[in-house]
Order: C-alpha cells, then sequence, then structure tokens
C-alpha cells in the first residue's frame, strides 16, 4: 500500500486533488493522509482553494471522495508533535516506515521536527516546500534501508535545525475557526503571491512523482536532486545535484 | 573560478585565494543574500575565513520560514 501523507494544506490546497489524478491510475491502492491542524474560512480565498469553511482535512478530504471515489483519503485535523494533546497529535503515529510526505508548512518547528523523526525511519521520502516572495525553493530527503540518498536536511539548513522544539504559540492560537474569520485580514503586500504557491504545488508534485516513478522501476538511487530554487518572475530554476556520496 | 549560489542566483567569479566573506560582501545584495545564510563550500559547512580554491562550489544556504501565510 502507498501512503502518501499532506502535511499543511493551506498554500497546498491544490496538492491533494492534483496528486490524486495520478495516483488513481498508477498507484490505485494508495491512501492520503491529510494532515493540518486549521480550518478553511472566509478571508482566505485569495491563495486556498477550498469549496467550503470548516477543517482543512476534512474539507479535503470529502473533496477527493467525490472526485476520486475509489482512493482512501484520511483526515487528521491536529497539529503534529513529539505528543498528543487536545490539539497535537504524535507523529509517530501519523508518518510511518515507507511513507511520501508532501510538506507546505509555514514554520521551522515543523520542519524540524518532521525532518527528526525522518531520521528514525528506515524509508521515507520528505519533500518540502516553501515560498519567498517570488522565490520558490523545495528540498528532498531521501532515505532507503537506513540510508540516505540524499542529504539530510537538518545537516544542509542549520536554520531549520536550530528551529526551537516547541511549536510556535501562535499556532494554537489560530486554530479556531471563529477566531480566524473574526482576525484582521492579512494586508495586500504580505499575502503569497497565488502563482508562487502554485509553483510550489507543482514541484512538489513533481518531487513526488519522481520518487514514486523511481521507485516502481527499482531506481530510487538516481534521485537526481537535493533541492531546487525557482524564481517565477524571470523563470529561472536551479537544482543542486545529489553530488555526495549515497550514504 | 569559483562557483558561487544562491538559491536561484548563481555566477562564476575569481574568488581562488580569497575568503569566503569577501565572495558573501560582492554578492550579497544582488543575490539577496542574508546575514544568517550558512556557507558551504563543496558541500560542507564552512566559516567565513574560510579560503576559496579554484573549482570550489560555493553556496550560501538560507531555507524560507514561509509555506503559507495561514
Amino acid at each position: 500500500m502507498t501512503r502518501i501523507v499532506f502535511v499543511g494544506l493551506g498554500g497546498n490546497s491544490w496538492g491533494p486533488l492534483l496528486a490524486g489524478l495520478y495516483l488513481r491510475q498508477q498507484h490505485p491502492d494508495a491512501t492520503l493522509v491529510l494532515v493540518d491542524g486549521k480550518e478553511y474560512h472566509a478571508g482566505h480565498e485569495d491563495h486556498e482553494f477550498f469549496l467550503r469553511t470548516g477543517p482543512k482535512p476534512v474539507v479535503q478530504a470529502n473533496l477527493l471522495h467525490s472526485t476520486y471515489p475509489d482512493l482512501v483519503s484520511m483526515p487528521v485535523c491536529a497539529l503534529l508533535d513529539r505528543h498528543t494533546t487536545e490539539q497535537t497529535i504524535n507523529i509517530a503515529g501519523v508518518i510511518l516506515d515507507g511513507d511520501y510526505v508532501v510538506m507546505v508548512v509555514d514554520n521551522h518547528e515543523t520542519r524540524r521536527l518532521v525532518a527528526e523523526h525522518a531520521m528514525t525511519l528506515p524509508n521515507i521520502t520528505l519533500i518540502s516546500g516553501a515560498i519567498d516572495g517570488i522565490s520558490v525553493g523545495i528540498w528532498v530527503h531521501v532515505r532507503r534501508d537506513g540510508h540516505n540518498l540524499t542529504p539530510p536536511p537538518l545537516q544542509r539548513y542549520p536554520d531549520i535545525a536550530r528551529a526551537p522544539r516547541a511549536l510556535p504559540d501562535e499556532m494554537f492560537r489560530r486554530t479556531g475557526c471563529l477566531e480566524e474569520a473574526t482576525a484582521p485580514r492579512t494586508p495586500q503586500e504580505e499575502r503569497p503571491n497565488y502563482f508562487a504557491l502554485l509553483t510550489t504545488t507543482t514541484l512538489t508534485l513533481n518531487a513526488l512523482w519522481l520518487a514514486l516513478d523511481l521507485d516502481a522501476r527499482g531506481r530510487i538511487t538516481e534521485f537526481p536532486y537535493v533541492d531546487t530554487w525557482c524564481n517565477i518572475q524571470t523563470a529561472t530554476a536551479t537544482p543542486n545535484q545529489v553530488q555526495e556520496k549515497r550514504q | 573560478m569559483i562557483h558561487i549560489k544562491y538559491r536561484e542566483h548563481l555566477a562564476d567569479a575569481q574568488f581562488g585565494g580569497r575568503a569566503v566573506a569577501d565572495a558573501r560582501t560582492a554578492y550579497e545584495h544582488a543575490f539577496g543574500i542574508p546575514p544568517d545564510a550558512t556557507s558551504m563550500v563543496n558541500g560542507q559547512q564552512v566559516g567565513e575565513d574560510h579560503l576559496l580554491t579554484d573549482g570550489d562550489k560555493l553556496e550560501f544556504i538560507s531555507s524560507s520560514k514561509k509555506g503559507t501565510s495561514a
């Protein structure tokens, strides 16, 4: 069984739906695990795709089920953490050995958490996407049989490794639908570029497709790049090829 | 020739025998390199006083915190 775990359904709100197009043909046994601790609400339509308000994983799961009834979707309406509370869920029970993880989140604390957890699993494909204005970046960590086929992100990105272990308080304060709906709207100049978000979705799904395809052909050791940055204004992309000896 | 990279920005420049700090100073404005970006030479993290050798690949690493505003 192929498990695809989507962590963060805000800026990557198109991701699961588009991935389903590929999965229903090539991996009809796939299970999509949808993880987010927040809700879609009025005010975010300018950069999030959703058909109705409500917990993001539930809204996405309903959409996936109505579009691809044969694919299994599992909503996880909680924040990932190292333990389970009323608002959090232990990551060890969500991201499992062999999973493919597509993560588009807005904080280094979650990236550190997921990257650390990935190092405890013998097999994992971890794809992380982020935007910075008109620049879009992704990195990919591939592990098979306990060996890193691409460099671990905690070695390559010290700022992620240095992130606090505790999730930021603001993540918990913003989980209420009413509270978010009545909060002041994000100023125009601070809203993410919608087309940069779409490019993040494209790059992360490209990496997902590549990993699934290479695995299916027994050639995952040929995964070609560590990370890449794309400037959507100049249409330039600069991948870092895997050059280090596979560990 | 030193190959210099920061995200989507690339450059080849004559910095052989000079410190990483010199390359950072030369390109930080044009490439938008943040002050806290890590310096990597040939995949290994180095200090700002590391001397570059012709053929080295110098990359400044800074991951974006932003994935989405939500």
